[in-house]
């Protein structure tokens, strides 16, 4: 009777150890890999969900029209080609009818353009001051984007300023008008025309 | 009555005896041992299979993954990542975009007769303003205030204000004051420059794109090649232009310079 009492309390013993170290570990390693299995499962997901929307967006791309994609390239080219840029200025304003009497490039540097930014501009007493630049003004840089300036200097008539202005502005690529000042040329009709324009390219980082 | 022992069978002596229930020894330690000891063995089995099957998901989902990495071309999202940047930036650049041309159409519209506007300065500012200066000569104030009232009636230029002024005596006959005003004795030896300045927001200026027809957008797209020829290079620049249909009319429209259009 003894002995039979014995074999019972050892099974128990032995059940007990074995729960705590085979069954709970195993526990342990089930719940590590369930865990596991759901963080894969959502990766997996994520993932499915990226190569759709990505295989998306490739179709979009590829079913561009071929002149979109072209005029794309050319609208945000990755460099600012100077000679090609200053032939088109030149062609822009000879064919308005202007004469073009100086076209020189700035050097390349990286553009510096804000958001609409609530500072004020017009510092200082607007009769006598009229402008003075705020230097502190909040920018946002757009580092991908590089520019560079181009300052042309021509001559001509009021009508063929307003043509070549147009034009700058409609051209293929951006060539915003930075600054433009004119001055009559001794009281005639002639005027002397100072423009600086900037070209605009995106740099593959 | 009838007696019970009148019975004509003879009664056997022998008297069936009765089964005296003893007392049962319930074994609890020993059934609860047994259950947990065999419950432990069959949970040890069920985790081992259980864990078997939750490795081969987790491996499923793993391969599944892998598969799915491998499906995934980085080469394909470079090139969707640079359209995108690239649409980004352009359509940055277009919102950013002022047209200045567009200053002139309201500036015609408020050039009063005897004033001659003789330089302009346009200046854009980063923070999408951009200055306007417009310098001018008239004989005597009064012109001078009655153009600051016209200006007033601008669409544009409304808050534009005269920031300097110069009334000083011209020696030298330049051929305006003759031509503006010939009745009046004192303009003809004196002259007032002065000069009118705002800064405006870039929105009142913004450059509005237009649509293509299918020859424009054929123009649009042409590659420029250059061979030195001047025609090649004006064609090439007519290509390189975007052209607007409704600039035909505008430049149709418009006539004379500053000086004399839209005298009011």
């Amino acid at each position: 009777m003894r002995y039979q009492a014995g074999i019972q309390i050892l099974l128990v013993i032995i059940s007990m150890v074995i729960i705590f170290t085979v069954v709970k570990q195993k526990f342990t390693d089930i719940q590590v890999s369930q865990d596991a299995t759901i963080k894969y499962q959502e990766a997996l997901t994520k993932a499915t969900e990226y190569n759709n929307k990505l295989q998306t967006l490739l179709n979009k791309i590829t079913n561009m029209p071929r002149s979109d994609v072209l005029a794309l390239d050319r609208y945000i080219p990755e460099t600012v080609d100077s000679t090609k840029v200053s032939r088109d200025i030149k062609n822009i304003v000879s064919n308005a009818g202007l004469l073009l009497v100086e076209i020189k490039a700035n050097d390349e540097e990286e553009v510096s353009v804000s958001e609409k930014s609530p500072a004020t501009t017009n510092v200082g007493s607007a009769v006598n001051d009229g402008f003075v630049r705020d230097s502190k003004l909040q920018t946002d840089i757009r580092n991908d984007l590089r520019t560079r300036r181009f300052v042309v200097k021509a001559t001509g008539g009021y009508e063929q300023l307003k043509v070549a202005l147009g034009d700058i502005e409609r051209n293929a690529y951006p060539l915003r008008i930075v600054s433009l000042s004119l001055e009559t040329i001794d009281n005639s009709a002639l005027y002397n025309y100072s423009i600086e324009l900037d070209a605009y390219a995106l740099t593959s980082k | 009555m009838v007696d019970s022992n009148a019975s004509f069978i003879p009664k056997n002596s022998n008297r069936v005896k009765r089964r005296v229930s003893g007392t049962r020894r319930i074994y609890l330690l020993s059934y609860f041992s047994y259950v947990i000891f065999f419950g432990t063995l069959l949970t040890v089995l069920g985790t081992y299979f259980y864990a078997i099957q939750v490795t081969a998901q987790l491996e499923d989902v793993k391969s599944k993954l892998q598969a799915s990495s491998k499906q995934f071309a980085a080469n394909d999202l470079t090139a969707v990542l640079s359209v995108e940047k690239k649409l980004v930036a352009a359509n940055q650049l277009l919102d950013d975009t002022l047209a200045p041309s567009r200053l002139f159409r309201d500036i015609e519209l408020v050039v009063a007769q005897n004033i001659r506007f003789t330089e302009l300065e346009y200046e854009y500012f980063p923070n999408k303003t951009f200055k306007i200066a417009l310098t001018g000569l008239a004989s005597d104030f009064n012109e001078l205030i009655y153009q600051r009232d016209l200006m007033n009636s601008s669409l544009l230029l409304q808050n534009a204000e005269v920031v300097s002024y110069d009334y000083a005596i011209d020696s030298s006959n330049d051929g305006f004051s003759s031509t503006v005003s010939s009745s009046s004795n004192a303009y003809s030896s004196a002259v007032l420059s002065f000069v009118f300045e705002d800064v405006l927001d870039g929105q009142t200026i913004s450059y509005q794109p237009v649509t293509f027809t299918n020859q424009q957008e054929q123009n649009f797209i042409t590659e420029v090649r250059g061979n030195g020829d001047e025609s090649s290079l004006q064609q090439q620049a007519t290509s390189s232009v975007v052209i607007d249909p409704a600039s035909a009319v505008d430049e149709s429209a418009s006539t004379g310079d500053i000086s004399n259009s839209n005298n009011i």
